[in-house]
């Protein structure tokens, strides 16, 4: 009998989608691998579009650009039954919030997927005992989840996902609502289920999952300027600095010329937000708050700025009229 | 499919329950209706089968002698009787009157004149059968028992007899008694008749008459109940749509609850197609169940309305059909809700 790998590979992966209007890029050009039988971690704040990255693999969602692959699958080339029978036997997810069907027991929870597949009833049975043995409730099969402490239901989540063998297991914050007890049984049982055969990736925003982890991905938006870097940039007339969803980098100061700031709508109309004038300056919440950025800025002319990193604008900060607005720098000194 | 669509049931009991009883009162008044219509044409059939004949004369271009007046001569039923063919004739007399009974009440009654011992003549359940002028027998439901006088117009009646469901037009219970006394009520003691009742099948009915038969006679005896029937009939469309609307809005609020679980299930290899049966699934169990217990109210509730009610087998079959229908289309909404629940919700 061959084994298959369930090595995955994430290639210039790029997610958009609508929200309230305005087009939102989750992520941007993401490049992953991971090995057969880790357990590679997806590190970072919320909203830095982890669990978008867990749909897509677990191929509930499409990206915009880019290709995923889990062992020998084109995950993103998958469609109509393909992907079902993908999603069915291939990948085991494990909830945020447990999501486990309240009317089932412990047991039918962990038989429904082998269910809705059109197992049969004996073995669907058989394979959940099997299972709710291994994560350790044996005596909690016949309790429904509201009976269930909320480590115990994500037990029974992973026995769940583990259901049909899949190759992928992919975890949402599976933490997220347990106390340091059940942290520390799911943690172990997570580890444990990544072993040949089967990949585990977990996303987190829980520093504590680092030294189980065979491989950290961190999701961790950064600045791309160094925080003292200072840069001068010249645009002509109608030239884009940066559009909305891209990496921060400098907060730009308008030394001559003009900028106004627009947001992009799904319909590819504008939405105009600001506009600077010279020794203004814009776009600072971005590179301090490693956050992306939040509109797009254009020439209204011919402009020249200068661009500071995080540090060296606090730096200057001091010197600021208009309080923590948009404001006037004071002369260079 | 079938245990998370029956477990879930259980787990909603409650909310489950309201929509089973709301659907069930529907059904139920829905089955009344339905037997009030029915009992319509049950109570004419009863009451002309009663008289016991092939064929009833009536002047040509009559359609009947219960809902349309017109006269003949009596002695026209002598002049049948030597026809080929015929094997006995009688004249009789039909009109509607009041009753007065003793203890002053008085009471809507249809009565028939008719020729002690001659067809249409009734046969006692209780007491005596018809036999001399000022006797009448009465159906049970003018509440005059055997022995009781009462007076119609100013005749004053003695009951020798009862019977039972002899009614029309609705309840109408019928007082036999004999032609003289009818004709004294109708025709101010003249010799006429509204029919010749025939036993036998006449090869040729005299020139200006016309012979119909039973069911010619129950059809027209309902006719004056049409409207009515057609306001049953809208207001039994209506019940359906109640209900559907009932069953489906109690569905369709349960979805809304459940929108992360079909998620959850999608996500998990769920098949829209199969959720999505599981949901009719539950509604038509809600639809059948109402439809058990609508049969047995109805059977409950019959003896309060003061009309015949008749609720054949045929009713209760279509009631769990149409409830049938009733689930599946009450499930719709509910549906084209699941149908699109994205499984990446299930991340939400």
């Amino acid at each position: 009998m061959t084994s298959v790998s369930s090595a995955l590979q994430i290639d210039h992966l790029t997610i958009e989608y609508t929200r309230g209007g305005y087009k939102v890029r989750a992520i941007d050009d993401m490049v992953l691998e991971a090995e057969d039988g880790e357990l590679a971690l997806l590190l970072g704040p919320s909203g830095c579009g982890k669990t978008t990255v867990l749909s897509c693999m677990a191929g509930l969602l499409t990206p915009t650009k880019g290709k995923i692959r889990l062992g020998e699958t084109a995950v993103t080339e998958l469609e109509g039954a393909e992907l079902t029978e993908f999603r069915r036997y291939s990948v085991g997810i494990i909830f945020q919030s447990f999501n486990l069907i309240p009317s089932l027991t412990a047991r039918e929870n962990v038989m429904a997927p082998m269910r809705l597949a059109g197992s049969h009833r004996g073995n669907a049975k058989r394979r959940a005992e099997q299972l709710l043995e291994r994560v350790g409730l044996t005596d909690r099969m016949e309790h429904r989840p509201a009976a269930l402490s909320g480590g115990q239901q994500q037990r029974v989540a992973v026995a769940r996902a583990l259901v049909h063998d899949p190759l992928l297991i992919v975890a949402d914050e599976p933490t997220a609502h347990l106390d340091y007890i059940q942290v520390e049984e799911v943690l172990q049982l997570l580890r444990e289920i990544a072993s040949p055969g089967r990949l585990v990736v977990v996303a987190t925003h829980d520093d504590r999952f680092r030294p189980l982890a065979d491989r950290v991905i961190d999701m961790t938006p950064r600045a791309v300027a160094e925080g003292t870097k200072e840069v001068t940039v010249e645009l002509k007339q109608g030239e884009i600095l940066f559009h909305h969803g891209d990496a921060p980098d400098f907060v730009y100061v308008i030394e001559s010329g003009g900028i106004e700031a627009f947001r992009e709508l799904a319909d590819g109309s504008e939405e105009p937000q600001a506009s600077f004038g010279p020794g203004e300056y814009f776009g600072e919440l971005g590179p301090m708050l490693n956050l992306p950025r939040s509109a797009t800025a254009r020439a209204t002319s011919e402009t020249v700025l200068r661009g500071y990193g995080p540090q060296a604008f606090r730096a200057r900060q001091y010197t600021l009229t208009g309080g923590r607005k948009q404001g006037k720098l004071a002369p260079r000194p | 499919m079938l245990t998370l669509t029956l477990r879930d049931l259980q787990f909603r009991l409650r909310q489950f329950s309201i929509a089973v009883i709301g659907a069930a009162l529907v059904f139920a008044v829905l089955l009344i209706l339905t037997g009030i219509s029915e009992g319509f044409n049950t109570e004419a059939e009863d009451t002309v089968g009663a008289v016991d004949v092939d064929a009833w004369i009536v002047p040509e271009g009559v359609t009947g002698p219960f809902a349309t007046v017109s006269t003949l001569p009596a002695g026209l039923a002598g002049q049948l009787r030597r026809g080929e063919g015929v094997r006995r004739a009688a004249p009789m007399v039909m009109l509607a009157q009041k009753l007065e009974r003793a203890d002053g009440e008085l009471v809507q009654i249809n009565v028939l004149g008719v020729q002690p011992g001659a067809p249409g003549a009734p046969t006692a359940e209780d007491g005596e059968n018809l036999m001399a002028s000022h006797e009448a027998v009465l159906d049970d439901g003018t509440d005059v028992g055997v022995g009781d006088s009462f007076t119609i117009g100013d005749q004053r009646f003695e009951a020798v007899g009862q019977v039972e469901d002899r009614t029309y037009l609705g309840g109408v219970p019928v007082t036999y008694v004999t032609l003289r006394d009818a004709q004294a009520l109708a025709f101010e003691g003249q010799n006429l008749a509204n029919t010749i009742v025939l036993r036998g099948e006449p090869k040729r009915v005299p020139r200006g008459y016309t012979s119909l038969t039973n069911q010619e006679v129950v059809d027209d005896m309902v006719r004056p109940l049409d409207g009515a029937r057609q306001v049953i009939d809208t207001v039994r469309v209506l019940m359906w749509v109640v209900a559907a609307v009932i069953i489906g809005a109690v569905m369709y609020l349960s979805a809304l609850e459940r929108l992360r679980d079909f998620a959850v299930l999608k996500a998990v290899g769920g098949e829209s197609r199969s959720l999505a049966l599981g949901l009719s699934l539950q509604a038509i169990i809600a639809a059948l169940i109402a439809a058990i217990i609508a049969s047995v109210l109805s059977v409950l509730l019959r003896p309060l309305f003061p009309v015949p009610v008749t609720i054949g087998v045929g009713a209760y079959l279509i009631l769990a059909g149409v409830a049938l229908v009733v689930g599946i289309v009450a499930s719709i909404a509910a549906l084209r809700r699941v149908l699109k629940v994205d499984p990446a919700l299930a991340f939400g």
